[in-house]
């Protein structure tokens, strides 16, 4: 995708973040621009989610402030499937229906508009015949849509994915890149996405931020994506080729030399 | 028998009353995987009631500032701000935590009620005897079921939407501590009053048996609490007529007729699922 001059929408000052101590991760400056989509890689349990909830506000820094330039930055966030847990016997509408409860007011159930306007969502990502269906029973790539739906449906100015393409076969993942590249193209959203996979991530983000046990690094995506780098990060070895404006990351057997 | 019932009528009343309330917590309580909650706090409520018993014994009694219902009732808060504060902010696993209450609580009730207290205070305490609640304690029970009921069909929204995705919910500006101390403290209310009428396990067994049969019969979110207060209900009063007819202890026969419509749930799931893979 390709990156144009914009301002900055989110501003890490010098941000320690964690649950205690030791922190999760330390000296982060960085911005995250208006419009851009900005790309979180990193190995399981590096602190991508920690990242994450720092930027959607529900976790504090430890030190350091993360400053939003606008007041109101409305957020639309997709978590991870795994964190939902199957047993709850809701419909796919009820889930999407969930985005609006805060809009419904504090007594109110969500209204007939509120529905409707759910169930265009759930057609918009092609999964308006599902509505009805419970939701743990649909694939985890019609989960992630349905969850998509869900953070449509707030009107987000951001979009915030947090591993989008875990467990999801490659037409659940190219439905899924699809919808959100259309989001960005047509919409305009800033859209934040963890994922541990670097193929997909590298190929769809403008720039790039590594999280890595502790180290940060962020740029774009040709900068931060290079062989050194990575397999200096990661302590493998990794090969990064470009092949016709595609990036492809190939990890090869065998510890680093 | 019917005249024995008939006898009986107002203990049939109370417990319908809480059967009713217990089992919509109960969809809560074991939907978010907590069950050790409700033992716990029935517990901490009977340790309450333990610690008042003793103080009353001592001579040392301040009139409702320490009958059982108040101390009862501030103990079980106590534990209800605690798992509702700590729930998944604690270095140990919160069963653990929950483990840790639990065995503390019943230890120290026996303690405070066998030092203070006679065998028939003892063995309503722990055994609970539905049959001997007045029609005072119905009234309350009454009262504050309709009041936590009503709570609940207020704030439905928020409960579930905390109880299923806490993480979105913070995104989306809900006060997810605040929305679950108020669930918790719901829990605490109903169990510190059931406690005192029936017992630690009756409060257990509605808190748990029910929600399981609703989550095993229902499709959706609110035919799961139709039938979680249908089985507490049925097997409420098909446990009082057992208790009646045969002279058995009607608390253990409650039990034990929800025990078993949970099997029939757990049958008929069972049933339903093989045949939709048949299909």
């Amino acid at each position: 995708m390709e990156a144009k001059a914009r301002r900055a929408l989110i501003t890490f000052e010098g941000v320690e973040l964690g649950y205690g101590r030791p922190l999760v991760l330390k000296d982060l400056d960085f911005d995250i621009e208006e419009g851009e989509v900005l790309g979180l890689v990193g190995p399981n349990g590096g602190g991508k989610t920690t990242v994450l909830r720092a930027v959607l506000g529900v976790l504090q820094p430890l030190n350091g402030r993360v400053h939003r330039h606008r007041p109101e930055i409305r957020f639309g966030y997709v978590p991870q499937r795994s964190r939902l847990d199957g047993r709850w016997p809701l419909r796919t509408l009820d889930v999407v229906l969930m985005g609006l409860y805060r809009e419904a007011g504090l007594v109110r159930r969500p209204s007939r508009r509120h529905r409707e306007e759910a169930t265009a969502l759930l057609e918009y990502v092609a999964l308006g015949p599902e509505a009805e269906r419970e939701f743990s029973t649909l694939s985890g790539g019609q989960q992630q849509r349905a969850l998509l739906a869900r953070a449509l449906i707030t009107r987000p100015d951001v979009l915030v994915l947090d591993e989008p393409f875990a467990g999801l076969d490659v037409a659940g993942t190219a439905q899924l890149l699809r919808i959100v590249g259309e989001l960005h193209r047509e919409r305009g959203l800033t859209v934040i996405m963890a994922s541990h996979d670097l193929n997909t991530v590298a190929n769809h983000v403008e720039r790039v931020a590594l999280v890595l046990s502790g180290a940060f690094r962020v740029g774009r995506s040709e900068e931060v994506l290079t062989s050194e780098g990575l397999t200096g990060l990661y302590g493998v070895s990794i090969d990064v080729e470009r092949v016709g404006g595609r990036v492809a990351i190939v990890v090869s057997s065998g510890a680093a030399t | 028998m019917i005249e024995m019932l008939l006898f009986y009528q107002e203990a049939l009343l109370g417990a319908l009353v809480l059967a009713l309330g217990c089992s919509v917590l109960g969809v809560y309580v074991v939907l978010r995987r907590i069950v050790f909650v409700g033992a716990a706090l029935a517990q901490l409520s009977s340790a309450g009631v333990g610690l008042a018993v003793f103080v009353a014994s001592t001579g040392l009694g301040l009139g409702w500032l320490t009958d059982e219902l108040t101390i009862s009732l501030a103990v079980t808060m106590a534990g209800v701000a605690f798992f509702g504060y700590q729930a998944g902010r604690q270095r140990i696993p919160a069963d653990a935590g929950l483990g840790v209450a639990f065995v503390v609580a019943g230890g120290a009730s026996v303690l405070l009620v066998a030092r203070s207290a006679t065998a028939d205070i003892y063995d309503l305490f722990f055994g609970g005897d539905i049959l001997l609640i007045s029609i005072e304690e119905i009234r309350l029970l009454i009262l504050v079921v309709v009041g936590v009921l009503v709570v609940h069909t207020l704030f439905f929204k928020q409960f579930l939407f905390v109880s299923y995705d806490p993480e979105m919910a913070a995104t989306l500006g809900y006060r997810v501590v605040g929305w679950d101390l108020l669930l918790y403290m719901t829990f605490g209310i109903v169990i510190t009053l059931a406690m005192q009428s029936v017992g630690v396990l009756l409060v257990f067994s509605y808190l748990v048996l029910p929600g399981v049969s609703g989550l095993l019969l229902g499709r959706r979110l609110r035919s799961v609490f139709a039938w979680s207060v249908a089985t507490s209900a049925l097997g409420t009063m098909l446990g009082f007529v057992a208790s009646v007819a045969f002279d058995l202890p009607s608390g253990a026969s409650i039990i034990v007729m929800m025990g078993v419509l949970t099997g029939v749930a757990w049958v008929v799931d069972a049933s339903r699922r093989t045949r939709a893979v048949a299909s």
